[in-house]
């Protein structure tokens, strides 16, 4: 597989804190890769070390193929656009002063301004300051500042952090329109899992500057529990029938339970139904990214 | 590097606050004349008056005030709004956005510096007259000595605000030059026996640097054979020395 970002071992230390453990990832080309993590777990911390912004204390990592301790890994980044925690723009200019200034900054012409703020929907701001933008649109213009250089991978850290609901939706759409029409590779962190869950292909989950897991969106979904979630009349018949099933289970309440194994639904009904318990719902769902990553960061905790 | 600049030059243009300033130096230079002229017109026959060559480079005092604003344009806000973070992030080498700050400073500098000099010229020469006065040998010397001035104000200027890279840097730009010389004045009272390292703290400061430059213009006298080389030795030490240590610094420091 190829990787637009392996790392191995990095490590940050502010002093005796450690930010970042020997962290180790692997961004493949072509992903949406959800970096999930606490707040403090080290995610923006790695995110400025790839950006430049910040110094590993020990490791390296690849950009494309380049070493981090090379001389060409300036270029290597221009192939790159990020927002790392607040859009870094121009508050007292319009959308287009913002954008013409990146231009000037790549050396590119202005052809590219209207599309990119058409693409983020801020094609209609006009002589707005980015100062008066709401929340949203200074993120979506942050965006746009980092689509200038025409980037194969984006960085986005918490890009929906504060976002009104249909904020979210829109840079939801933006993205999956990104990685799908342009080929771009997205790493995005967040602490919205469930919202994170609807774009990413790949996963990474840190923890007090550790990578303790990296998977892939269909891993997960494997891994992810599907739990049977029972309503009876009395779950003491229930009890007595799970146990002779050998299932993982949990009696919720005097009515409730929730089946964790593999069941056959007409076996069990059929012998509840024998012992004179009453099934009045059976509803099937998964484990969510939420409980799987607490249950991650539980582990470790341990 | 050129792409920098640029975007620098680019802000700059559009910037009100760089054409406040401009027009503010044009007032101040307007202002200082008629106060030479008005004490003028107070003195006797026999004493003195004030001509060209005493308003010609009389805004250079104030010209570390108008940089320590030009630099929240340039650096200061970089930092501040993280818009340095864009250029980091799309391949630009510390050293040259280090470098291309310098340089669009050293031009607002040089702008500011031609537009105060030009415009003291112009109303001095109409309201004070006494072009004569400029007509000394040492002009040329004290006209690139302005330059060198303006241009190690300007690397000390661009040096804090990279170093301290938040608003405290334009502050600290804005007193620096003040503190200097309170420091560089004490230490020239307690080496009061020893000239010569009196004269090179003078040197080393560059706002005593400018006093010497305002006094020598005014009598069209070069200053000591000492202060003569070692003022334009120690600016070019400023312009030169600061970017320096300023690039290898900026380049190992974390950002925000």
């Amino acid at each position: 597989m190829e990787y637009v970002i392996q790392t191995e071992d990095l490590c940050k230390r502010y002093h005796a804190f450690k930010a970042l453990d020997g962290i180790t990832m692997h961004v493949p080309k072509g992903s949406i890769y959800g970096f999930v993590g606490r707040n403090g777990a080290g995610k923006t911390t790695f995110i400025r070390i790839i950006t430049g912004v910040a110094f590993p204390t020990q490791g390296t990592f690849d950009l494309f193929g380049v070493k981090s301790t090379s001389p060409e890994i300036n270029s290597a980044r221009s192939k790159m656009g990020a927002v790392v925690e607040t859009p870094s723009i121009y508050l007292d200019m319009t959308a287009e002063e913002n954008i013409k200034q990146q231009c000037r900054v790549l050396g590119k012409d202005f052809s590219c301004v209207k599309d990119i703020l058409e693409l983020v929907g801020l094609g209609d701001t006009g002589k707005k300051l980015a100062k008066n933008f709401s929340l949203g649109m200074r993120q979506r213009l942050g965006i746009a500042f980092s689509l200038v250089s025409n980037p194969e991978f984006l960085i986005l850290d918490e890009p929906i952090n504060g976002l009104d609901p249909q904020g979210i939706i829109e840079v939801r759409e933006l993205l999956t329109k990104l990685n799908k029409e342009r080929g771009i590779t997205i790493l995005i962190s967040s602490h919205i899992l469930d919202e994170l869950a609807k774009l990413a292909t790949h996963y990474g989950f840190i923890e007090s500057g550790k990578m303790i897991k990296e998977m892939s969106a269909e891993e997960i979904e494997h891994v992810c529990r599907r739990i049977n979630y029972l309503t009876v009349n009395d779950t003491k018949p229930l009890e007595t029938v799970l146990k002779e099933m050998n299932a993982d289970y949990k009696i919720l309440s005097e009515t409730e339970a929730e089946i964790y194994s593999e069941i056959t639904v007409t076996p069990l009904v059929l012998r509840l139904h024998e012992m004179g318990c009453e099934v009045k719902k059976l509803s099937e769902r998964h484990e969510s990214l939420e409980s799987f990553f607490i249950n991650l960061i539980g582990g470790v905790e341990k | 590097m050129k792409r920098l600049i640029s975007e620098g030059f680019a802000k700059a243009r559009n910037a009100k606050r760089f054409w406040i300033c401009t027009w503010i130096l044009i007032g101040l230079s307007l202002l200082q004349v008629l106060l030479n002229y008005a004490i003028n017109e107070h003195l006797a026959e026999s004493e003195s008056k004030a001509v060209l060559s005493d308003v010609i480079f009389g805004m250079l005092g104030n010209q570390s005030l108008f940089m320590a604003i030009v630099p929240a344009m340039f650096v200061v806000r970089d930092f501040t709004q993280n818009t340095v973070r864009n250029k980091i992030i799309c391949g630009h080498s510390r050293t040259n956005i280090y470098v291309a700050h310098l340089f669009c400073f050293y031009a607002v500098a040089m702008f500011y510096h031609l537009v105060a000099t030009l415009a003291s010229f112009i109303f001095g020469a109409v309201i004070l007259g006494g072009m004569n006065s400029l007509a000394h040998g040492c002009m040329i010397y004290y006209s690139i000595h302005s330059v060198l001035l303006i241009l190690a104000y300007s690397s000390m200027t661009v040096f804090v605000c990279m170093l301290l890279r938040g608003v405290s840097g334009a502050i600290i730009a804005y007193i620096i030059n003040t503190l200097l010389s309170t420091f560089g004045a004490i230490a020239m009272l307690a080496l009061n026996d020893h000239e010569k390292l009196v004269d090179l703290i003078s040197c080393a400061i560059l706002d005593m640097q400018t006093s010497e430059l305002l006094h020598g213009v005014s009598v069209g006298k070069y200053p000591s054979e000492l202060l003569r080389y070692a003022m334009p030795v120690f600016a070019l030490a400023y312009i030169i020395g600061l970017p320096i240590i300023g690039v290898r610094i900026f380049k190992k420091t974390d950002l925000k």
